[in-house]
């Protein structure tokens, strides 16, 4: 409701620039929720998530390019080759855990990172790809800022549902009992391999979602987004907003996102005040600022419930 | 009475030690099967290999007559071999309705499910529900496991193995660390719960094993010293020298 609510306020009344920044946080945070599922839930920190949403992003804007930009279209698109590398991706690293799990979906997102990079005649390469034509839904051209962020808005409230009913699903609960412990969850006869393959696929079609609609905020899509360093962006946005909370994503990215925006402005050296808050955060709120303002509402109907 | 289990002549080195020489027995069905022995002496290794967390170095695993030496854990356990472990394997952030959840929604198929199969979760459920119920744990289900005292905990991690509804139990210690009176609320969980059941159980109070038991194997230096009744095994002499001593006569 509350979450509704804003999105229908900011739709009304931020200006076309504000429209099209929030649009990025939403979908920006989206991909991070979906990561939130392989490390809130299942332990898994991927440093490789980068390489699903921007893959997508790519397959998107060159089917656009090629076929036009037919809304359905444009998202089948890139929640298929999300799910795609999630697939090869999750084939590789479901028998690996900690430090050899952040290696192998490192280098296998860098391998995203070279063939995007190289193959020029169809990414780009460095240059990336513009002049993408605007999303269309029916007779409706998406080209303007309020109707992209809307869809934004309905792209992360559907994920987020999504999201919360596979964790609530047995499939969700018995991810989190591989993470708790995996050897009883063998013992009871689950497959391990199987529990995490499937949250990689689930994971790769959410990120593969957000990403199908990212180029067409800006109608630029460049190699930036399949970078290994996204991926390491995409978790320090999860720890500032909350790991294991998924809403928080939305919140990680609108800090990390509005401090690159606004202090940029003034100082080349914003990534400090990341690095500060991401230090603050992780000593004064180790479960995020979702868990901060959980904290506070709880602590908050206390008091209320001791005046009545 | 056939037997559930045959382990015929198991053998399995670390390097250079021998974990297990040769052993050789059977679980039959029904049957409560006491294996003791000192620290060291092979027993977890021996259930490692039964549920195939382990491969044997020689010998093999007949189950229900069929050989299982190529199973997966996974698929011994869908054939209804169960183990608990040493320590308590319970997840701590789950509710206690949940954890028994974890294992009763697996038995029905449908521990992977996402959406759909409404009446094999509500009977999975159900199930649940009855397992707590029967009991005598004074608890709704409500509760955060790490919340249960350690008491509770072991019965909560019995009754999670017992929502697979096994056919073979392996018990590793089930009693450690509880007083008398709990050990013996938990061992009456298991009797009572289906007498068709065979159950291994690994004690080191041998006041339970030899009161609980139909038959007990002793294992000593990774070899069985000896396997029988209670009456059997208190009088081997081998068994008295290597584990029982003085308590046999006690």
């Amino acid at each position: 409701m509350v979450a509704v609510a804003g999105l229908s306020a900011a739709a009304l009344l931020a200006g076309e620039f504000h429209l099209r920044f929030l649009a990025e946080i939403l979908i920006i945070g989206t991909a991070v929720m979906s990561l939130d599922l392989l490390v809130g839930f299942g332990g898994l920190v991927s440093l490789g998530h980068a390489a699903l949403f921007g893959a997508a992003a790519y397959a998107a804007a060159v089917a656009a390019q090629h076929l036009g930009g037919n809304l359905l279209f444009i998202l089948g698109t890139g929640i298929a080759m999300g799910a795609a590398v999630a697939a090869l991706m999750g084939a590789v690293i479901v028998r690996t855990s900690s430090l050899f799990l952040l290696i192998l979906t490192l280098l296998l997102g860098q391998i995203v990172w070279e063939i995007v990079f190289h193959w020029r005649d169809v990414t780009g390469g460095a240059d990336g790809l513009r002049g993408l034509p605007p999303l269309s839904f029916g007779p409706w051209v998406l080209s303007s800022a309020r109707p992209l962020f809307l869809l934004a808005g309905l792209l992360a409230l559907a994920a987020l549902w999504l999201a919360h009913s596979f964790v609530d699903a047995p499939l969700g609960r018995a991810l989190i009992g591989s993470r708790e412990q995996p050897i009883r969850m063998s013992a009871l006869g689950y497959s391990i391999p199987r529990i995490r393959f499937l949250t990689m696929l689930v994971a790769g079609a959410i990120a593969g979602a957000a990403g199908a609609l990212y180029p067409f905020v800006n109608l630029y899509i460049g190699p930036q987004s399949v970078h290994w360093t996204l991926s390491a962006t995409m978790i320090i946005m999860l720890v500032i907003g909350g790991v294991g909370s998924l809403w928080g994503a939305f919140l990680g990215s609108a800090v990390y996102l509005a401090i690159q925006t606004y202090i940029s402005a003034y100082t080349d050296r914003w990534q400090l005040f990341v690095g500060l808050i991401f230090v603050l955060t992780v000593l004064l709120l180790p479960n995020g600022l979702a868990g901060g303002l959980r904290r506070l509402a709880s602590r908050m109907r206390r008091r209320r419930a001791q005046q009545a | 009475m056939s037997a559930v289990l045959e382990v015929s002549g198991v053998s399995k080195r670390f390097g250079a030690f021998r974990a297990l020489t040769d052993v050789t027995f059977d679980v039959r069905e029904g049957e409560t099967l006491g294996l003791i022995g000192p620290n060291g002496a092979g027993k977890t290794t021996l259930f490692n290999i039964i549920t195939g967390f382990l491969r044997p170095d020689a010998g093999g695993l007949h189950y229900g007559g069929e050989a299982i030496d190529h199973l997966s854990p996974e698929r011994r356990v869908s054939r209804g071999m169960v183990r608990t472990f040493q320590k308590s394997m319970v997840f701590p952030e789950l509710t206690v309705r949940e954890n028994i959840a974890m294992a009763a929604r697996q038995r029905a198929g449908v521990g992977l499910r996402w959406g759909g199969a409404q009446r094999r979760l509500g009977a999975a459920e159900a199930r649940v529900h009855q397992l707590i119920g029967d009991s005598g744990l004074r608890r709704s289900g409500g509760e955060r496991m790490s919340d249960l005292s350690y008491g509770e905990q072991r019965i909560v991690d019995l009754l999670i193995s017992l929502a697979l509804e096994p056919r073979l139990l392996l018990l590793d210690e089930p009693t450690a660390g509880l007083a008398q009176e709990e050990a013996e609320r938990l061992l009456q969980i298991v009797r009572h719960h289906d007498a068709r059941t065979s159950v291994v159980l690994i004690a080191h109070d041998i006041d339970i094993v030899f009161g609980a038991c139909d038959r007990i194997a002793v294992l000593n230096l990774g070899q069985v010293l000896c396997c029988g009744t209670p009456e059997v095994v208190r009088a081997d002499a081998s068994v008295r020298a290597a584990y029982l001593g003085a308590l046999a006569d006690s």
